[in-house]
């Protein structure tokens, strides 16, 4: 009985990832520019790995195994945000336009 | 339940390939570069998927380098790769400034 | 120092049962690998010793996971959306987090946070990308930065040192002391 429910539950988080994975690349493919697409993918593919990480834990075959993939997740978000930042310095430094900023600076 | 991963893990991987149109398409490097991180965050779900779908425990030590090859990759290509490619910057003609696009480049920084 | 090597050891050495499940033929490797993680951990600066209080990380953890979900569904949305709602810009935040490790958690947690990434730091200097460019940006990441020196237990400093004028004392009742700026405006790296 619990383990129809988990598998439903597994189902459900496995599902919602995929769909943050899918938001993720139309993000990658339809922001204007290369900040906004940074934005697209931090966000949306590390909820989706965060669902997906969550669903299979629920399935894993002991402790071990989730503690495992709770770590995968965590490293995975430090590296997110490494690659994040350093993409967006190095684009910076290169002179790579924003859109959308415009030149009125409030006071 | 496993054919159900194996179908999430198969949509995973069209995902990716449609991430590669914004890799072909540029403009800049650092929206190739994307890539990688496309690479790394999908391919750490894949990987963890599969581990679950087809009982290989191992495959969830490989997602775990795929997590960390992505900042290797992103930090060897800001600071050995751009610099030879910097030429193709510009952008799909929606910054409102079109001076950015003329701003020489600053190679000798790095 | 020592006893903060200490605890790193112990750190590392869990990260690598975890990952290595408890197999003991393992620790071969994963002994030398959990000596090399401490040693070079404390070489990069790790001695400037983070005290992370187990309360403060029971506050945060609901937090952040609450905000991430928040934050992939916004971005999934404007993802999505046939206009493609945007409206992105740059703003400069004075960090007042001390030098060290809460000040590199913020910054990296800002990456991960709803509509905000930092692009650029240098000493107190933080540049952060918005999706959304609107005086709420500024505003959470004074939460965020409130909430961070909650975890690591150390004081905001508003003091402001370089010549530029001090930013407020009590970030409540003021208007964060940011700006916008066009990327690559001013000289990098001094």
């Amino acid at each position: 009985m619990t383990g129809g429910l988990l598998e439903l539950a597994t189902g459900g988080l496995v599902l919602a990832g995929a769909f943050f994975f899918l938001a993720g690349t139309a993000g990658l493919l339809r922001f204007p520019d290369v900040y906004c697409r940074l934005h697209a993918l931090t966000k949306a593919d590390n909820l989706g790995l965060g669902l997906i990480a969550l669903g299979l834990a629920l399935q894993a075959p002991d402790w071990a195994a989730r503690l495992q993939i709770l770590l995968i997740w965590l490293l995975a978000l430090a590296a997110a945000a490494t690659v994040c930042h350093i993409l967006a310095r190095s684009s910076l430094e290169q002179g790579v336009p924003a859109a959308g900023v415009d030149t009125e600076v409030p006071s | 339940m496993d054919d159900f991963l194996i179908v999430v893990a198969a949509f995973l991987i069209v995902n990716v390939g449609a991430g590669l149109i914004r890799v072909a398409r540029g403009p800049s490097p650092a929206d190739r570069m994307l890539a990688a991180q496309l690479f790394g965050t999908t391919g750490v779900a894949i990987l963890l998927v599969l581990a679950q779908a087809t009982d290989s425990p191992e495959l969830r030590d490989v997602a775990l380098v795929f997590a960390l090859l992505a900042v290797v990759v992103s930090v060897a290509f800001v600071k050995r790769g751009w610099v030879r490619t910097a030429a193709s910057l510009g952008d799909e003609g929606e910054s409102p400034d079109p001076d950015d696009g003329g701003r020489p480049t600053r190679e000798e920084e790095l | 120092m020592r006893r903060i090597s200490l605890v790193w050891l112990l750190v590392f050495a869990l990260v690598w049962t975890v990952l290595a499940a408890p197999r003991f033929d393992a620790w071969v490797a994963g002994g030398l690998a959990v000596l090399l993680g401490t040693a070079l951990h404390t070489g990069l600066g790790g001695r400037q010793g983070a005290r992370i209080s187990l309360r403060g990380l029971l506050g945060f953890a609901p937090f952040f996971v609450n905000q991430s979900v928040r934050g992939g569904i916004d971005v999934a949305f404007r993802a999505l959306h046939p206009a493609r709602p945007l409206d992105p810009g740059f703003i400069r935040y004075r960090i007042g987090l001390p030098a060290g490790p809460a000040r590199i958690f913020f910054v990296n947690c800002i990456s991960l946070l709803p509509g905000t990434f930092s692009a650029q730091f240098h000493d107190r200097e933080l540049r952060v990308h918005l999706l959304t460019d609107d005086a709420e940006g500024a505003r959470k990441l004074e939460t965020l930065e409130e909430k961070v020196a909650r975890l690591f237990g150390v004081r905001l400093d508003s003091s402001a040192p370089g010549g530029h004028p001090p930013s407020s004392s009590s970030p409540g009742d003021d208007a964060p002391s940011v700006s916008r700026t066009l990327p690559g405006e001013e000289d990098h790296h001094g």
